[in-house]
Formats: structure tokens, C-alpha cells, sequence
């Protein structure tokens, strides 16, 4: 798309339709990765990994894994939900959801992951405050969606 | 709605899920109602802002799961780990064991075990009541308590509490609402897979009274945390019968989070707050760390203060005031972090001392040695508060438990600091002694560069075993070994195949105390076989033990135990016989154990010279309930 043009509804219909395919497929790819990781520190015991005062770690990984996982199947989900959604809500209020949901993929799953590296004992680290953090734009995402939806 | 009014194939399938959703329903909680105790072995409280080592688990899993891994988690259990696949080691059940002429059969229903036999209750109440007869003699005392035996009809009762994990299993016995557990009168060695009469598992002579032990009215105060014997006891007005009655209740069973750190209500409340949480993460670890964190935390606190959390249960005490203790045991009086001067009544041999004889139900000679060093193992606090280390020790450098040994770390054998972080057994010591040179005058590596083995000989006795003791001496600054009742020389321990004439010729270069003229007496015997013939009963089991050590073994090989053996299996104490014969198949166990021809061979022991050091041997009364 050429920046200096303004774009039309079905434009960036179509360009966030691509996006978020792109950002789906590539969400899952990650975490899919993640959790064969996981899976095979357990499998071998890695004793690093499996030690009992790693509880916290090993959790928060498992949720980074699992939070990552549903939200690449989110922006499938949301990819296709495009495609119903009105030309009228194209640019705004689509561009706005896609942002919002494109931040709640990097804050919710990043912030369990980061947690569990800077974990002590049985809290998180800091970066724990990123999950609520994204939990808001992804709320936001998700009732405008099904708003207009709704009114549509 | 479909499946109520659809066809009736839907019906049928309706139906079939309806009905397997019961079945793995019923199952599932069948499953879990095997998991309760039918019997519980004791109530739990939480009293006095304690709340149990469950609520620890969430927040420190890395602390618990290594604290589960030590012999304290494992002091109280609930029988059901016999049953439930939690004990490594489990006695072959059903058993039906004998004593006195009487037989207690032991069996597994479901996951409780049960014995029948004779009413322990009753036995031990008889028992007490005979030992209370103050104008009888000894004899007249052990003919009724024999009696009492097969005046007391069978029952069967729950056995759902054990103690030990380590060296044996203990089991008690549940009688009638509002009476004691009551020790069933066998325990079972765990490494031997044998069961052995209480009685003759502790050091007391054969003319000892029996008795048979109440959890609720001893044990609870240290293998529970904040145990509470919660006793009372009357006289009924009709018919003038004593009564006693017990509602015992403890926070937890075992030796759990809350015994070293206090009670935890107050640091759980406060914690559930995770900004709370996060402005301690990022808080020094200084000692103003514990009252941050509202919870004690041993190794951050003063060598006093820490050490007494562990002295709680690893010394000789009385309760100070034993109105209280009878309701409330040590809960009110003493929490981790407290010293022990309001609760408890220190056993020291000091000139003068009350040793409380009474209450503690020894001969003085079973509590100390001469030298003032505790015999009684599990009472390490009683030595280390009379080392120099603690005595002379200042700040950083004051001697307490945890300078020695960790609670989450390393092999529960000992739990040792320097183990687990990797160093050598010595940097116990020379994280603050540096030693030059041929200090120790023994081989580098050998075992007799092993400070502990000279400074921390195995002097103390419990549990068929000699124990290092805590009171740290030096071999040249003690005195001479020549009263009864001495402890024995560190060097005995190890060159048990040396004469005291030659111990004494060794030392003399180094001796800070006169050395003693030659003795005219003095018999070219091995030092430590003269003295496990001769010495009193808790000489023997000491020397006894020494004798099969692989250090002894290494430096003198078997020949002096095997002398000693022959002779103590035969002990008046069934524990030293019990002993000769476990240390006897221990060594036979060990294989590539020197035989005599690598040593220096013994002097030839005539049978008249056996008969005399036998005739000679002290009789004094020893008697180690430990």
C-alpha cells in the first residue's frame, strides 16, 4: 500500500485480514516451539528446569505457552471476523482492535515469560505487571469486536 | 432438553453419559474418602498465630520440597505412609509379635493399621501407679510390674501415629476418647527389617521398671510443633478414683516450617499482598529482614537466638513452669526466635546444678560425663553452649547450629553446610580456624586429619549409636582419662588397637596439662578394648561403636572389635547386645574390611584376664531413653 495514499475500507480490510493471518500463524509458530521446548526439559529432566524451587518459573513458561498458543488462534479467529465485519468500521474502529490486539499478543505472553524468568521462589518477576497490562487492550479488542458485530 | 425429549436412541445415549459421569464420580470420590484418615491421630490448632507448613508450600516450594526431603518432616507421621506408597521402607505386615507371654498382632485394614493385643492404656497406667509406691522396694516394684501383663485383657485398637524415619519406626497406640497415645512396646529397625522390644532398643539396665510411653504427656512437646498436652486431671467425688484426661492438639505434626520459624499467621496475612510481597524480594537480607517479613529466619538472626530454635529440642531440659506445659506444653511460652530461658529449666552439670533427677527420670551419671559434656545424644545445644566456639566466639565468628548445618540443603545425614555447598567437611572449622601446617599430626586425607574426628568425637550415645559430641575440646587440652565415668579420648575411638601408655606417649609432646607418670599397673591391653570391658554401660555402647567404625577399622583393623564383641554380646543392657550383634553383621556387610595381619597384632588376652576385667566392670546404672 502507498503511505501518501489514503486508504479505503476494503484496503485496509484486506491489509489487516494479511496482518493478522501473518501475526496468527506466526504467534503459533513461536509458542508451538515454546511448548516442544517445555516438553522436552520435562521429558529429560532437565535438572535446571525441574527443580522444586523452579515451581514459578516452570508455571509462568506454561502460561507464556499457553496464553501465546490461544492468542495466535485469536488473531485467526479475529482474521476471519474481518472479513463479517462492515465496511463502515473500516478504517476505524478495525485499526484500533487490531492494535489492541497485537499489544495484548506481546504483553500477556511476554509478561508470564519475562515473569518466570525473573521468578523468586513462588512469586513472578516484575514483568508479571505486563499480563494485566494486556489483559485491558484485549478486553477492549474483544468487546468492540463483538459489539459491532452485534449492531451489525 | 434433546436428551429428554429426542428419540429414543438419544435417550439411551442420554442416559448411558448420565449414568458413567455417576460411576466415575462415585469412583473418583470413593478414591479420595481412602485418602482421610479414619483414625486421626492427633487434632490440629492453630493457636497462637500458627498455621501449619501447608501454608508455606505455595509461596516457598523450593524450601518445602526440601524440607520434606529431611528426617524432620518425617519424625510424626500418620501411619497411612505405611500404607499409602509415601515410606520407602515399610514393614512386612500382618506381624504377631511377642512379649512377656503376651502377643500383639499387627494388620493393615484398608490404609489403618490396627493391633491387637494387650490394653496399653491399662498397662501403662498399672505401671505408673506401681512406680508410684514410694515405701516399696525395687524387687517388689519389677515382680508387680511383671504381673501386670496378664492381668489385662486383649484388644484391638488403632495404631495410627508413627515416629522415626531414620533408624527405626515407632508406633502409637489409640485408646479410649480423651486417654494418651501409647507407645506399642516394639519398634522396628529400619535397616535391619527387625522388630525389637522397646525396652531393649534404649541403654537401661535389666532391673529397670518398665513403662510404657505416653505421646501426649513427653513426646508432643518435640516431635510436634507447638504441641499442647492440654491434660486435666481429677479425683472422682463417688468414688475417689484418680482421672486424667487428655485433648491433645499440636499445629502440625513433625518437626514442620513453624519449629525454626515461628509462628506464621501474621507473615501469611501480610504476604497475600503481592506489592508486600515485591518490597521484600527487593529488601536486604540483613537481621532487620525478619521483622520485615514478620516470620524468624534462623540464619539471619544472632548465633544465641538461631541456636536456641534448634536447642527447643536438642537439649536436656525441664519445662520452667509444668502447670502450663501440661495445657499449653511450649506454645505460649516459646516460639522460634525466643531464648529458652522463659520455658525451659537448661540441664547443665555445673557444681551445684539441679539436674531435676526427678522429672527426667535418670541416674545424673546417665545425663553427663565427668567432664560436664552431655552423653545424651539429640542434645547437641547442651554442648554447643559449653564449646569455646560459642562460649568465646564473638559477631560473625560466634559459633551457632547453622555455621555447621543447613536445613534445605544437602544429605538429611547430618544436613552439613560445607557438604552442600560443595566444600570439605573441615571448612566447618576453618571458616574461622586457619590451622598451620601439620596441625592435626595425622596424614593429610587420612580420617585423622578430620578435625571433627579429634574435636568432635563420638562420645554421645543414642540410638544404638555413638554420636559426635557438640562440645568442642581439644584431645591436649582435656584432662587426663583417669576417673570413672571419663568420656573416652578422641584417640581411643580411633587407635583402638594402642595401650594407654602409648595414647599418653603420643600426646605428651603436645600436652597442656601434666603428663601423668608412668602407671606401674598399666597392662599393654589396648586402651579401648581395657575400657569397653571395663567402663560403665555407656562407655561400652560408646566404645562399642567406635570399635566397628570404618575409622577404626582402617587404622587398627577388627582384631580389638572382635575381642570386644565376643565378651559384650553377652552384655548385661540388651542394647549393647544388640549393638555387638548389629555391628557384627555391619562390618561382614562391608566388604575389603583389613583383617588383623595389616596391623599391629593385639598382645595375647588370657581368659583370666577377660574374667578380671569383666569382674571389674562398673555397674552403675546407666539408662538412655534415646
Amino acid at each position: 500500500m502507498n503511505p501518501t495514499t489514503p486508504a479505503t475500507g476494503p484496503d485496509v480490510q484486506q491489509l489487516l485480514i494479511r496482518r493478522h493471518l501473518r501475526q496468527g500463524w506466526g504467534i503459533l509458530l513461536l509458542f508451538v516451539v515454546l511448548g516442544v521446548v517445555l516438553e522436552t526439559l520435562l521429558a529429560f529432566k532437565a535438572s535446571f528446569y525441574n527443580r522444586a524451587d523452579q515451581e514459578t518459573w516452570r508455571l509462568m513458561w506454561r502460561l507464556a505457552h499457553g496464553h501465546g498458543t490461544l492468542l495466535g488462534l485469536l488473531h485467526l479467529a479475529f482474521s476471519f471476523s474481518l472479513s463479517h465485519l462492515p465496511e463502515r468500521h473500516f478504517p476505524q474502529p478495525a485499526r484500533l482492535m487490531s492494535f489492541c490486539l497485537t499489544a495484548a499478543s506481546l504483553a500477556i505472553p511476554g509478561g508470564f515469560f519475562l515473569g518466570g524468568l525473573g521468578s523468586n521462589e513462588g512469586d513472578p518477576g516484575i514483568a508479571i505487571v505486563l499480563v494485566p497490562m494486556g489483559a485491558v487492550p484485549l478486553l477492549a479488542a474483544l468487546s468492540l469486536l463483538f459489539f459491532k458485530l452485534k449492531s451489525s | 432438553m434433546a436428551m429428554i425429549h429426542g428419540n429414543p436412541a438419544s435417550r439411551r445415549l442420554g442416559l448411558s453419559i448420565l449414568l458413567f459421569s455417576a460411576l466415575v464420580g462415585w469412583l473418583s470420590w470413593g478414591g479420595r474418602s481412602t485418602q482421610t484418615s479414619s483414625v486421626p491421630p492427633l487434632s490440629t490448632h492453630q493457636a497462637e498465630g500458627y498455621v501449619g507448613a501447608a501454608a508455606c508450600k505455595t509461596c516457598h516450594p523450593g524450601a518445602y520440597a526440601s524440607w520434606k526431603g529431611t528426617y524432620h518432616s518425617s519424625m510424626t507421621r500418620s501411619a497411612h505412609v505405611l500404607s499409602d506408597g509415601t515410606a520407602s521402607q515399610v514393614p512386612q505386615l500382618p506381624v504377631t509379635l511377642s512379649l512377656d507371654d503376651r502377643s500383639f498382632h499387627i494388620e493393615r485394614k484398608g490404609q489403618d493399621l490396627f493391633v491387637t493385643g494387650p490394653d496399653l492404656d491399662q498397662v501403662g497406667r498399672e505401671l505408673s501407679r506401681i512406680q508410684s509406691v514410694t515405701d516399696a522396694s525395687q524387687e517388689f516394684k519389677l515382680r508387680k510390674s511383671a504381673e501386670v501383663w496378664s492381668q489385662v485383657s486383649d484388644v484391638t485398637q488403632a495404631l495410627p501415629l508413627l515416629t522415626g524415619s531414620h533408624h527405626y519406626l515407632a508406633f502409637w497406640v489409640k485408646g479410649a476418647a480423651g486417654r494418651p497415645l501409647r507407645q506399642l512396646p516394639f519398634v522396628y529397625f529400619l535397616d535391619e527389617k527387625l522388630w525389637i522390644p522397646r525396652r531393649e532398643a534404649f541403654l537401661q539396665p535389666p532391673t529397670a521398671l518398665p513403662h510404657i510411653a505416653s505421646f501426649n504427656s513427653n513426646c508432643i512437646q518435640c516431635h510436634t510443633v507447638a504441641g499442647r498436652p492440654r491434660q486435666a486431671e481429677g479425683t472422682d467425688p463417688v468414688t475417689g478414683e484418680f482421672w486424667e484426661r487428655y485433648e491433645s492438639d499440636a499445629a502440625d505434626l513433625a518437626i514442620a516450617c513453624e519449629a525454626c520459624h515461628g509462628p506464621g499467621r501474621r507473615h501469611v496475612e501480610h504476604f497475600k499482598n503481592p506489592i508486600a510481597r515485591w518490597l521484600a524480594h527487593s529488601s536486604d537480607s540483613s537481621q532487620e529482614h525478619n521483622s520485615k517479613t514478620l516470620i524468624f529466619v534462623p540464619r539471619r538472626q544472632t548465633p544465641e537466638r538461631s541456636s536456641a530454635a534448634c536447642g527447643q529440642c536438642h537439649s536436656y531440659f525441664v519445662p520452667r513452669t509444668f502447670d502450663s506445659w501440661w495445657n499449653d506444653g511450649f506454645s505460649r511460652t516459646f516460639q522460634a526466635g525466643q531464648t529458652l530461658a522463659a520455658s525451659r529449666t537448661l540441664l547443665r552439670a555445673e557444681a551445684g546444678a539441679d539436674l531435676h533427677l526427678e522429672q527426667v527420670n535418670a541416674p545424673a551419671e546417665s545425663l553427663f560425663w565427668n567432664d560436664g559434656s552431655i552423653m545424651v545424644g539429640g542434645r547437641e545445644y547442651n554442648g554447643l553452649i559449653e564449646s569455646p566456639c560459642y562460649l568465646l566466639g564473638e559477631g560473625e565468628r560466634k559459633m551457632a547450629c547453622v555455621s555447621c548445618h543447613t536445613m534445605h540443603q544437602g544429605k538429611p545425614e547430618g544436613q552439613l553446610r560445607p557438604l552442600a555447598e560443595g566444600a570439605s567437611e573441615n571448612a566447618m572449622c576453618t571458616q574461622c580456624h586457619q590451622t598451620p601446617p601439620g596441625h592435626s599430626r595425622h596424614a593429610p586425607d587420612s580420617v585423622g586429619s578430620l578435625c571433627v574426628n579429634c574435636h568432635m568425637p563420638k562420645t554421645s550415645y543414642a540410638l544404638l549409636k555413638g554420636i559426635r559430641s557438640h562440645r568442642i575440646t581439644s584431645p591436649t587440652q582435656e584432662p587426663s582419662r583417669s576417673q570413672a565415668h571419663d568420656p573416652p579420648l578422641a584417640c581411643t575411638l580411633c587407635h583402638t588397637d594402642r595401650s594407654r601408655a602409648w595414647l599418653e606417649q603420643q600426646l605428651a609432646p603436645f600436652l597442656q596439662r601434666p603428663t601423668p607418670l608412668p602407671d606401674p599397673q598399666a597392662t599393654t591391653l589396648p586402651w579401648a578394648v581395657e575400657q569397653a570391658l571395663t567402663g560403665d554401660a555407656a562407655l561400652r555402647a560408646v566404645l562399642l561403636f567406635a570399635l566397628a567404625s570404618p575409622e577404626a577399622l582402617q587404622t587398627a583393623g577388627r582384631a580389638p572389635f572382635d575381642v570386644v564383641q565376643n565378651q559384650l554380646q553377652n552384655d548385661s543392657y540388651a542394647a549393647i547386645r544388640h549393638m555387638a550383634r548389629r555391628l557384627a553383621q555391619h562390618i561382614e556387610q562391608r566388604s575389603g574390611t583389613s583383617s588383623h595381619s595389616e596391623h599391629t597384632p593385639l598382645p595375647s588376652i588370657s581368659p583370666e584376664l577377660l574374667r578380671r576385667l569383666l569382674e571389674n566392670q562398673d555397674q552403675t546404672p546407666i539408662v538412655i531413653s534415646e
